[in-house]
């Protein structure tokens, strides 16, 4: 019962009770009706017999049997009489009409008041006797004669009855039961599914509403033309509905609104709303595909920022996201429409120049890498040089997908970041699946480069100008030596490093370099004195000092022969870590020196605060020496300031000797390059220079 | 003393008449059932009257020396019981119900006149009588046509005589005769008349009631009438046995209607009978 639909349930409840009671009734009316005929039979077959046996009565006695005959035709022709027989008192037939089925003895019998004597399937018999009448007569005449106690029976009728009539009857009877109850059930059973539809059918309406609507049909609704509890139920669900479809609309457009969105920040970059990377590859596929398909050929540049960590380490990611939003304004300000720049993450950006050769890619990128270091940030009173390292790839018909693209604007970023930076390096986009992968990973590149001793430490001899000197002075230097890898330098090599917090393990190694050549020189009683460049890190970090100190002391030595120089912008922006690292390495016995002095107008003001004893010269001064006066005269005056000061002033990238002249001519008291010496394994320099020196 | 067959009805009827057609007299009445009639009280009776065929059966078994005067039987009767043997031979007389032949002639002629064949069914018992009535007949100008009936309780042979009879006759006469009219044949006797259109004549108003046209009867009171008369003028010293003196008369006029006779009253008949007499 349970498990039937509601036009089911209203089905059975209308239809069972009724067809029960239609069945009881019409099964008692047909079996009363039945049993009615049967009687009326049984009352008819008595009536006759009761009513032939007097009237036989005189034929029996006179003999009269024609008019027995007669008699027994007439019952004959009686509907439903099949045969009439009269017999007299000895059981002789005297007169039969009709089909007798009666057996003779039966015929033989004596019955003594009218009934039924035989029936079987066929027919019915029923018996009469036929008594001698007697007329009152007057005693006083009846003389001796007894007087006659019980009437004479001087024959008897029998009268048989054909039950085929009544069997056709009660078969008709039955046939007419039958067809009312069926009649009446089809008519109850329309109605029951009339009203049963006519129940059902709202909520039906309503179920299938209920669906449409789980099934996502939203504008679903009923009509609500039902009354009481049902239109109730069905105003409540187009409400309802209605409310559901608002909502969900306001739902959907605010759904479109956030894809829309998604899909905008899935193929921009958020902070510049440039494209990113995943976008520009796509980008980058298509427009392969066009140049395999005979498309004009294309470039790609691969642009890193320089020094933007630090910017974003100095001032905080929101001065190195302003940096990174200026950047994208000042890049898109200079490229055709047609071209595309992306973001491709941190300070990578790539550039894609459709329709354009190598050479006028080359330019573009000299353009842009002009563009980037002329570009000063300023953030609150703080001022950043930015560069820019590009590496460009030309996109010719061999490429056969993207990554190689990729890896070769990558690849030359590298090369040029390696070389120095801020500056354009270009390689073909061929097949080399290896490079990109191995040149990416620094974290394990540099952490294996440690552990297996493959940081080749190096010197960088200085030559003093001004006056001779027994000592040596020399900088450290590092460089990652991998089979089948070009050299990475220790800028480079640096940069990355910071980035994975490797970048005062590298230090640590040049302090111990610097404090081994140092010991082996103080056995040898000569004076050696190293420049160990630090990075920030260290110079932000107390550990350097304390290890410094443990080294020094384990070694039974005092810092005077270690010079720590670190980057103007360094200190700049760590400033107070960097006067604080002053102040106690100078406490060990150790000089101070500033890397690229000069580069920013700040430089002088650290000569105050820091007090350094060495300043390298920052390698826009020196570079276009001669030729510049303006350069020559800012290079002079730095002179006279470090003069003034005792501070021993450096120039670095000296690969002339004409240069050496001027530099000394300027009174510049080092050089170091490729005129005063070529950088070699610091061991074998210090064997080399050192020891065997007198 | 009086003996009756049975009790109420005729016998009754008749008790009481004969006590009030002798009171005044010297004779008394005591009135005994049949059952009860070894048992009486008191002096013995000077004379015995029996009340129907019954009652002269016991008192003749009884052999009482009283004199008997039997009533209210048919003479048939009376001599079938009289003619049985008896020791000692009392005084006897009776008063038949028979009425005689000359009074049925003349009846006859009264209720059919101008109808001569008249038929009887006579039994073995009866066709003694046959000479008397034809004689009778003759007087009043009435022939008779008579059949006998051997075995006349059985219809198979009683029926085909009866037709036969009717055949010849104009009317069937029906004088008391128990072989012959018994009440289980005087329905098919009545009918197979009815059926030739013949009326018949019977002897007691019971046989109109059931269908005869007609009887001449004479009812107990009569007789009782007659049997007083006959005590207070006699005594013990009695006369031989005789018919009825007086006469009544039955008509069913249902049944003259339907055989399409027209038949004068009861009373006119009676008068016309009367002075039939007279005239002779």
């Amino acid at each position: 019962m349970n498990r039937l639909t509601l036009r089911h349930r209203l089905l059975f409840l209308t239809l069972l009770p009724s067809a029960l009671i239609a069945i009881a009734l019409v099964a008692y009316f047909t079996y009363s009706g039945i049993k009615t005929l049967e009687g009326e039979l049984r009352a008819k077959g008595q009536a006759t017999v009761r009513y032939l046996a007097p009237i036989s009565e005189y034929g029996i006695i006179a003999g009269q049997i024609e008019s027995l005959h007669g008699l027994a035709q007439a019952t004959v022709q009686e509907s439903g009489v099949k045969a009439a027989i009269i017999v007299n008192q000895k059981g002789r037939t005297i007169a039969v009409s009709g089909r007798v089925s009666l057996a003779a003895d039966q015929l033989r019998q004596t019955v003594n008041s009218p009934g039924q004597i035989a029936e079987t399937e066929q027919w019915i018999a029923f018996a009469a006797p036929v008594k001698r009448s007697t007329s009152e007569t007057d005693q006083l005449f009846e003389g001796d004669a007894p007087p006659a106690a019980t009437p004479e029976i001087i024959g008897h009728v029998f009268v048989e009855f054909d039950k085929a009539e009544l069997v056709n009857k009660q078969r008709q009877l039955l046939q007419r039961g039958l067809t009312i109850v069926l009649v009446g059930m089809l008519l109850l059973a329309a109605l029951a599914i009339a009203m049963a539809d006519n129940l059902a059918r709202p909520v039906m309406r309503l179920v299938h509403a209920v669906h449409g609507m789980s099934s996502g049909n939203l504008h679903t609704r009923v009509p609500a033309v039902s009354s009481g509890e049902l239109g109730v139920l069905e105003n409540g669900f187009n409400e309802m509905a209605t409310h559901l479809e608002e909502v969900h609309h306001s739902m959907q457009s605010r759904i479109e609104e956030a894809t829309a969105q998604l899909a905008f920040q899935a193929r921009h970059d958020a902070l510049t709303g440039l494209l990113n990377r995943r976008e520009f590859e796509h980008l980058l596929e298509k427009a392969l595909a066009g140049v395999q398909a005979g498309g004009d050929e294309f470039a790609v540049l691969f642009l890193d920022l320089d020094r933007f960590k630090q910017v974003n380490d100095t001032c905080g990611y929101l001065a190195g996201d302003e940096l990174l939003r200026q950047m994208a304004l000042l890049f898109q300000g200079r490229l055709r429409e047609d071209d595309t720049l992306a973001r491709l993450g941190g300070d990578e950006f790539s550039i894609m120049l459709p329709s354009c050769s190598a050479p006028r890619a080359l330019q573009v990128a000299e353009d842009i890498c002009g563009l980037a270091a002329a570009y000063r940030f300023i953030w609150q009173d703080k001022v950043f040089a930015i560069g820019a390292s590009i590496g460009v790839a030309a996109v010719t018909r061999k490429v056969r997908n993207i990554n190689e693209i990729v890896a070769a604007a990558d690849a030359a970023c590298h090369r040029a970041k390696e070389s120095g930076r801020n500056r354009v390096c270009e390689q073909e986009a061929t097949h080399n699946p290896d490079r990109r992968q191995e040149s990416s990973n620094w974290a394990s590149r540099i952490a294996s480069a440690l552990a297996e001793e493959k940081l080749l430490i190096e010197a960088l001899p200085l030559r003093a100008l001004q006056q001779a000197t027994p000592r040596h002075l020399v900088e450290l230097t590092a460089r990652l030596n991998e089979p089948g890898q070009p050299p990475v330098a220790l800028a480079a090599l640096t940069d990355a490093a910071e980035r994975y917090d490797l970048a005062q393990s590298i230090d640590q190694r040049l302090i111990d370099t610097a404090i081994a050549a140092q010991s082996q020189a103080k056995r040898h009683q000569k004076t050696l004195h190293c420049l160990v460049p630090l990075s920030r890190a260290s110079l932000a970090s107390a550990e350097t000092i304390d290890y410094l100190a443990r080294s020094l002391a384990s070694q039974n030595l005092t810092g005077k022969g270690l010079c720590f120089i670190f980057s103007e912008d360094a200190l700049t922006h760590l400033a107070s870590q960097a006067m604080e690292f002053s102040r106690r390495v100078r406490q060990l016995g150790c000089q101070i020196g500033l890397d690229d002095f000069g580069g920013g107008l700040s430089s002088f003001s650290h000569l105050r605060s820091v007090c350094p004893s060495y300043v390298k010269l920052s390698r826009s001064l020196t570079r276009e020496m001669g030729g510049n006066r303006a350069s020559t005269a800012l290079l002079r005056a730095v002179q006279e300031i470090t003069a003034d000061q005792q501070i021993q002033s450096i120039a670095e990238g000296v690969d002339d000797q004409e240069s050496i002249e001027q530099l000394r001519n300027l009174g510049i008291d080092y050089a170091q390059g490729k005129a005063v010496a070529p950088s070699e394994p610091f061991e074998v320099w210090l064997e080399g220079a050192v020891m065997r020196s007198r | 003393m009086l003996i009756l067959s049975y009790k109420g009805g005729v016998y009754g009827e008749f008790s009481k008449s004969l006590e009030e057609s002798l009171s005044g007299t010297n004779w008394s009445v005591s009135a005994t059932l049949l059952p009860d009639s070894p048992a009486i009280a008191g002096p013995p009776p000077d004379l015995i009257i029996t009340v129907g065929v019954e009652a002269l059966k016991r008192a003749w078994a009884k052999g009482d020396p009283t004199p008997i005067v039997a009533t209210l039987l048919p003479k048939l009767s009376y001599e079938r019981i009289v003619t049985q043997a008896r020791r000692g031979t009392p005084k006897i007389t009776a008063i038949f119900l028979d009425q005689p032949p000359a009074r049925q002639a003349v009846f006859l002629r009264q209720l059919l006149p101008g109808q001569k064949p008249a038929g009887m069914l006579l039994s073995s018992e009866t066709k003694h009588l046959s000479s008397q009535y034809r004689h009778a007949f003759a007087n009043s100008n009435l022939t008779l046509e008579s059949e006998e009936s051997e075995e006349s309780e059985r219809s198979e042979t009683l029926l085909p005589a009866l037709n036969a009879l009717l055949g010849r006759s104009a009317f069937l006469l029906a004088i008391p005769d128990s072989t012959i009219y018994q009440r289980t044949n005087i329905k098919a006797i009545l009918i197979t008349a009815f059926r030739h259109q013949k009326p018949v004549i019977g002897y007691s108003p019971a046989f109109v009631n059931a269908g005869a046209l007609a009887a001449l009867h004479t009812t107990p009171a009569q007789i009782a009438r007659q049997t007083a008369d006959m005590i207070v003028s006699n005594g013990t010293n009695l006369p031989p046995p005789a018919g009825p003196n007086q006469f009544a008369i039955a008509i069913n006029p249902t049944v003259a209607q339907a055989l399409g006779l027209n038949i004068s009253d009861e009373s006119a008949i009676r008068r016309a009978m009367l002075a039939d007499r007279e005239f002779r």
